[in-house]
């Protein structure tokens, strides 16, 4: 081996020394941002016994970044359906507090007895009406969030089209760039870190799975199995409503023509936040809705009677969110709270009268018939109706809470095995450092010892 | 090579991921503490919300009754003071009816009476407690009761002059023989306490009676009125000693009034008994009804807060455990901030 040989190799070294040094920098500056990965260097021995850098390599773990993203998506649907649950379940309250839909239902049914147990009393049958007036405004109040809970899902999901639209036409451009340097045999790591990220992102508002091909090229699809990228972004659309009423049939998303947002969709979305906000609009809140509309027109029903009756419904098609208490009975709009004692009964004027409060009473606590999709237990009273009302939005709102928990968990392991797995050891990459310095130092002090023979050769010559 | 590594982002998030969590419990924990409930009684309690609800909906009912039951139990006491007094006048005239010399002058006098014993009997049938008219039925919001100088007077002497062609107490009475007096006291006479003279007359109560809903299941009548019989046989009695002139009548004749006044006030003041009677089972009704509703409303209670509540020491133990991690994990932060390897190369 010549000394020229040697020179070489010594040069060689102090290249690799070098790259590895920079690639270690990039690591220490990757070292705080979870979505970056190491890269490390991949060392080739050249035909002369020296080494070069070839390729720099990512550290990856496909089935570790797999767990993390579907968890991402389930824990971002999961989360968007608590956040309207939780909405909604505002509007029940504690129970110590009174203010739901129920619990007004039995401070009326309280007035009742006592009006029924005092019927000359118009103060107290004043009270009925009052409580009458708040129950339908606790009606109406609650239905009104249940409106805006409806209306925000929907914008929510207008703005999660947006983001996915964004975040796709970035993915392009990043996936292109991977394509080329994959077949230039360029450094990919950082374009391939960033479309990790982006994919990571996209789950955040709809469940995607990718499919990895040889040329480093990749396509999404929706956890649904619909086509949302290859080799160009497909079609995404939905239509938010401008304004949003009781009755409002929203719009659906649809990707490359294939509905997958809401019931009757043939490959329903089950990730992300768009799937969340779409099953708490389309599905939960409707339900509930449907709950609140049964308990208006069955009050409207148990307490009609001619001039007598305690509440009447503005608009059929939206009972709950129009009920209001009777002119009739209501002092305050010109009525008599005598006209609820009497209905149309009462043919003496009798001021003790307590036949019809009665009645009403055994109406109230009446088993009825409830609409089936309602999905509550029936026929049973009112009174129940609504407790099994809360039973309902509470325990959806529990389970909801309690995927939450779970799905963050296995968020949280996933990110945590996944940054072990591809993040970047600070105190490592000192050492590597180090080491590196004394290879610098090592290739450098050969150069300066194969100079001093140089030196000694040209002296003897 | 990487399955046991670790990187500098997870080590240090570990600690924090940590503090969010507990912090959050923290609260939670704290407020249980201070407040003895669940933080979030609804998510605690999911499926089960809806019956705490109704629990709560059920011992507001009980309240309610239980209200109204004590309105309803103190207008039974003051019917039940009024019919006592009741029985007392007409006690008080049955004896000195009994008692009564012969002569005008003492005819006089029980007549005297007997119109007082009529005034106090429509004061009392006339009592309200404040709110509506004890004895009106279910019409209470008008007196039930007529004074006997507001329209029963003036039957009485329209009936009588019709009978004998002259008014009570003037000079032709004494020629009325006791035949003829019996006949019209258990015809004429006693028309007018029976339907239809007696409702236009005397009294504007309702037949029916108030009924009450003394408990979730039970509903009773809690009031009586003025058409009942020991009413009309009270008033009758006292007529007969009042309206009819008693004095001016021949000895005989007015033997065959007193004696007639004796029995029906006697009947009258055995059936206001048997009235007290009755409205004392509705009493006792009402008592055991707020007896059974107040164990009722305990047991209640004693669920919701099995259901809604905490135990205090449980969350104090977790809040011990809880500050304990939040520190150690504090301190881990700290350590884990200064463990690098700058510090020792």
């Amino acid at each position: 081996m010549s000394l020229t040989v040697a020179t070489s190799v010594a040069r060689q070294a102090l290249v690799a020394a070098q790259e590895e040094l920079a690639l270690s920098g990039r690591n220490i500056a990757a070292a705080a941002d979870p979505e970056r990965s190491r890269v490390s260097a991949e060392r080739t021995i050249t035909i002369d016994g020296g080494v070069v850098i070839t390729a720099t390599r990512r550290a990856e773990d496909v089935a570790v970044y797999t767990r993390m993203i579907g968890a991402t998506a389930a824990l971002s649907e999961r989360d968007a359906t608590l956040s309207h649950l939780t909405a909604m379940a505002g509007t029940v309250g504690d129970p110590q507090n009174g203010v739901s839909v129920a619990a007004k239902l039995s401070e009326l049914n309280d007035a009742l007895t006592g009006f029924a147990n005092a019927p000359d009393d118009p103060l107290i049958g004043r009270e009925v009406v009052e409580r009458a007036r708040e129950l339908a405004a606790t009606l109406e109040r609650t239905t009104d969030t249940l409106v805006r809970e409806r209306e925000r899902a929907d914008r929510e999901m207008a703005r999660g089209v947006e983001v996915v639209r964004d975040l796709l036409s970035e993915f392009s451009q990043v996936n292109t760039e991977v394509v080329r340097g994959t077949t230039q045999g360029r450094d990919i790591t950082a374009a391939l870190d960033r479309r990790d990220a982006i994919v990571s992102a996209l789950n955040e508002e709809m469940g995607v799975t990718t499919i990895l091909r040889a040329d480093g090229d990749m396509a999404l699809n929706l956890d649904s199995g619909v086509t949302l990228y290859d080799r160009g972004v497909r079609r995404i659309e939905f239509v938010p409503t401008a304004i949003f009423s009781a009755t409002t049939a929203p719009g659906a998303v649809f990707v490359d023509g294939v509905r997958v947002t809401g019931a009757g969709a043939p490959m329903p979305l089950e990730g992300g936040a768009i799937a969340g906000h779409a099953q708490a609009r389309d599905t939960l809140l409707p339900v509930y809705k449907n709950q609140l509309d049964e308990m208006a027109t069955a009050l409207e029903a148990i307490f009609a009677d001619g001039p007598g009756s305690l509440f009447v419904i503005g608009d059929p098609a939206d009972p709950a969110g129009t009920l209001s208490v009777g002119a009739g009975v209501d002092p305050s709009q010109g009525g008599d709270v005598f006209a609820l004692r009497d209905g149309t009964g009462n043919p003496g004027g009798s001021s003790a009268f307590s036949t019809r409060l009665f009645g009403l009473i055994d109406a109230v606590e009446a088993p009825r018939a409830f609409a089936v999709d309602a999905e509550l237990a029936q026929p049973t009273d009112i009174m129940d109706f609504a407790s099994q009302s809360i039973s309902w939005l509470e325990g959806r709102r529990a389970s909801v809470e309690e995927d939450v928990q779970r799905e963050r968990a296995l968020f949280e392991t996933a990110s945590d095995a996944l940054s072990r797995a591809t993040g970047v050891n600070l105190d490592d990459e000192f050492a590597l450092q180090l080491q590196i310095e004394r290879n610098f130092a090592a290739a450098s002090r050969l150069i300066g010892i194969i100079d001093e023979v140089f030196e000694s050769l040209l002296r003897i010559a | 090579m990487q399955s046991t590594s670790i990187s500098t982002y997870a080590l240090n998030n570990a600690p924090r991921l940590l503090i969010n969590q507990v912090q959050a419990e923290l609260g939670d924990r704290l407020q249980e503490v201070a407040t003895g409930r669940h933080a979030d009684v609804g998510l605690e309690l999911g499926y089960g919300a809806g019956r705490v609800v109704a629990a709560r909906a059920d011992i507001s009912l009980l309240e309610t009754i239980e209200r109204s039951n004590a309105i309803a139990q103190s207008r039974l006491d003051l019917t039940q003071t009024s019919l006592t007094d009741m029985e007392e006048v007409a006690s008080d005239v049955l004896a000195a009816a009994i008692a009564l010399p012969t002569g005008p002058q003492a005819a006089q006098t029980i007549a005297i009476e007997a119109r007082a014993a009529l005034d106090r009997l429509s004061d009392r049938l006339n009592a309200s407690d404040g709110n509506s008219y004890l004895f009106g039925g279910i019409n209470s919001d008008t007196a039930p009761f007529s004074r006997y100088d507001a329209g029963p007077e003036a039957a009485i002497v329209t009936a009588f002059t019709t009978e004998f062609g002259f008014a009570p107490g003037t000079a032709g009475a004494a020629t009325i023989t006791p035949a003829q007096m019996t006949d019209f006291l258990n015809n004429e006479f006693a028309a007018l306490f029976d339907d239809p003279a007696w409702g236009t007359t005397w009294s504007s109560a309702s037949d029916t009676n108030i009924v009450s809903r003394i408990s979730p299941d039970e509903r009773i009548v809690t009031s009586t009125n003025a058409n009942r019989v020991p009413m009309r046989e009270l008033a009758e009695g006292f007529s007969m000693l009042a309206g009819l002139g008693i004095d001016a009548l021949d000895e005989g004749t007015r033997q065959v009034v007193v004696d007639q006044a004796r029995v029906v006030l006697g009947n009258g003041t055995a059936n206001t008994t048997q009235l007290k009677a009755q409205l004392g089972f509705s009493q006792n009704s009402i008592t055991r009804a707020d007896e059974r509703m107040s164990l009722a409303q305990d047991l209640l209670t004693v669920a919701v807060a099995d259901d809604e509540g905490v135990d205090p020491a449980e969350a104090k133990v977790r809040i011990d455990l809880i500050t304990a991690q939040l520190e150690m994990s504090f301190a881990l932060t700290g350590q884990i901030a200064r463990l690098s390897i700058l510090n020792f190369v």
